[in-house]
């Protein structure tokens, strides 16, 4: 007689399993050691300012070690996850699974790593007594954007086989987000279309999430002078509202990367 | 059991199968041999649910894989050729997630574990396995999922002698239980007498099928390698 199949496991079954290998591989990934060493050494740079000054300054600290640091790090643990896994595709797409349930459960994983990792920034500052509602925003918007970070890792490795391929986009990605989209802004300034509608110089930046939390760190937390708010526009709204504005950014792009990883880890499949 | 009915599949301009069509039955081994490109590798992709036919269809136990795709990976193990794991990871820990994978107790890994011989290296990361090693944690996954259909591709190729004995007696077993097994592989003459059927795929087609006794002696230079195209089609002759 033939053997009956074994029955399906739950979603949420798989989607544990898939966490749990997330957790225990970053355990020996050296990608993480090096993100973590470099957010501990941030998160030690606003000890740095004076005393009296320690709890204004701790923002400005992080602001910017989070984008010139912290986001390339975040990025290159997510695109090491990815590229962990491509020896085990062939196995990982014959079950009848399937992909979501393993990466919503990776994904998952990764994504608390991150924003847990971002959370160590503040310890350093809250134990010196610097701690405050701003620095806790700032915190946050950094875990929303090593969030994304991790995640747009996550879907590049699993788009680019090649590891120094990989890499090399991984690095060519995060310029584009940190510089590129800038400097072409910068460019297109003087241009009179742009000066007649301004609203489509700022849109890009909005949509930036380096640059959305860049502002919300700038005007909203650490309350920097803009007479653009008076104004009125885009600007003006994005300023009064930078905060919620960036919480919806990083969950749109959360959803962005997350759907970018699927369709990345089903071209796999040779259809 | 295992039926391809009018399988095709095209990379670019070059047609892998043309309208393959075989059965391959419950308490049996089946044996899918061709030379290098005759579509073995591409008709067990297909199989596995990893590659998608151009035109034909499938069924695994019964189970259409386009139409019912979870049903019919749900009925099958596959060991793809060469495989690979996650290299940050122990042996233990890939047997255990394979394991929840599939919905098995986790109390089956350290039988599976041990079956393969494995219970030595359950700390060790899967990067420092050896080629034999990492073959053998293979199997050990393959058999945790305890499917009724079995599909192979060239699971012996990293096993050393005792080991390949080993795995014939294993699929003798499974083959005894009931258990559907399709296998692709070059090393013919270890497989004579082992195997219950052979199948020769020829360009992409099924072009007959050879007695398993006699893999030996038609192959006979090329017990251990892959046996050229124009002795392949002699031999059905």
């Amino acid at each position: 007689m033939t053997p009956a199949s074994p029955p399906f496991p739950a979603f949420l079954q798989v989607a544990r399993a898939a966490a749990g290998r997330e957790w225990l591989s970053h355990r020996l990934n050296r990608f993480l050691h090096a993100h973590l060493l470099l957010v501990l050494i941030a998160g030690l740079l606003p000890l740095l300012t004076p005393e009296d000054a320690l709890a204004r300054g701790a923002a400005w600290w992080l602001l910017n070690a989070m984008l010139y640091a912290l986001s390339l790090s975040v990025f290159l643990l997510g695109l090491s996850s990815a590229q962990a896994e491509s020896d085990e595709f062939p196995w990982l797409l014959s079950q009848p699974a399937g992909i979501g349930p393993w990466l919503a459960g990776k994904a998952a994983m990764l994504s608390l790593i991150a924003a847990a990792s971002a959370g160590v920034l503040a310890l350093p500052t809250t134990l010196a007594g610097g701690g405050s509602p701003e620095l806790f925003l700032t915190v946050a918007g950094a875990a929303g954007v090593s969030v994304v970070c991790a995640l747009a890792g996550l879907a590049l490795g699993f788009w680019i086989r090649d590891s120094v391929r990989g890499l090399i986009a991984a690095l060519a990605a995060w310029m584009a987000l940190l510089f590129g989209a800038d400097l072409l802004l910068l460019a297109l300034a003087g241009a009179p279309f742009i000066q007649n509608n301004p609203d489509l110089w700022v849109l890009p930046l909005m949509l930036n999430p380096l640059d959305a939390f860049r502002v919300t760190v700038l005007f909203a937390v650490e309350r920097a002078a803009f007479s653009g708010l008076q104004d009125g526009g885009l600007a003006g709204w994005w300023v009064k509202h930078a905060a919620e504005w960036f919480a919806v950014l990083a969950a749109g792009w959360t959803a962005l990367t997350l759907a970018a990883a699927w369709l990345g880890a089903r071209r796999r499949l040779d259809n | 059991m295992i039926q391809t009915i009018g399988l095709a599949k095209s990379f670019g301009s070059r047609r892998v199968l043309r309208g393959l069509d075989f059965t391959a039955a419950p308490g049996a081994i089946t044996l899918l041999i061709g030379a290098n490109g005759a579509g073995k590798t591409t008709t067990l992709r297909i199989l596995a649910g990893l590659s998608a036919p151009d035109a034909g269809s499938t069924l695994i136990a019964g189970h259409d894989l386009q139409r019912a795709r979870r049903h019919a990976l749900a009925s099958l193990s596959w060991l793809p050729q060469s495989p690979s794991f996650h290299p940050r990871l122990t042996v233990a820990q890939v047997a255990a997630f394979h394991a929840r994978l599939r919905g098995r107790p986790l109390s089956a890994v350290p039988d599976a574990l041990n079956d393969w011989g494995l219970a030595r290296f359950l700390d060790m990361p899967t990067r420092k396995l050896s080629g034999g090693l990492r073959q053998r944690l293979a199997l050990a996954v393959f058999a945790l999922a305890d499917t009724p259909v079995l599909l192979l591709d060239e699971p012996g190729l990293h096993l050393d002698p005792e080991w390949r004995e080993i795995l014939q007696d294993f699929l003798t077993i499974q083959a005894r239980r009931g258990r559907t097994i399709l296998m692709a592989t070059h090393l013919l003459g270890e497989w004579e007498g082992r195997v219950d059927r052979c199948v020769l795929l020829s360009e992409g087609r099924s072009a007959g099928e050879v007695p398993p006794d006699e893999l030996r002696r038609r192959f006979q230079d090329f017990h251990h390698s892959s046996p050229p195209p124009a002795q392949l089609v002699s031999a059905t002759a």
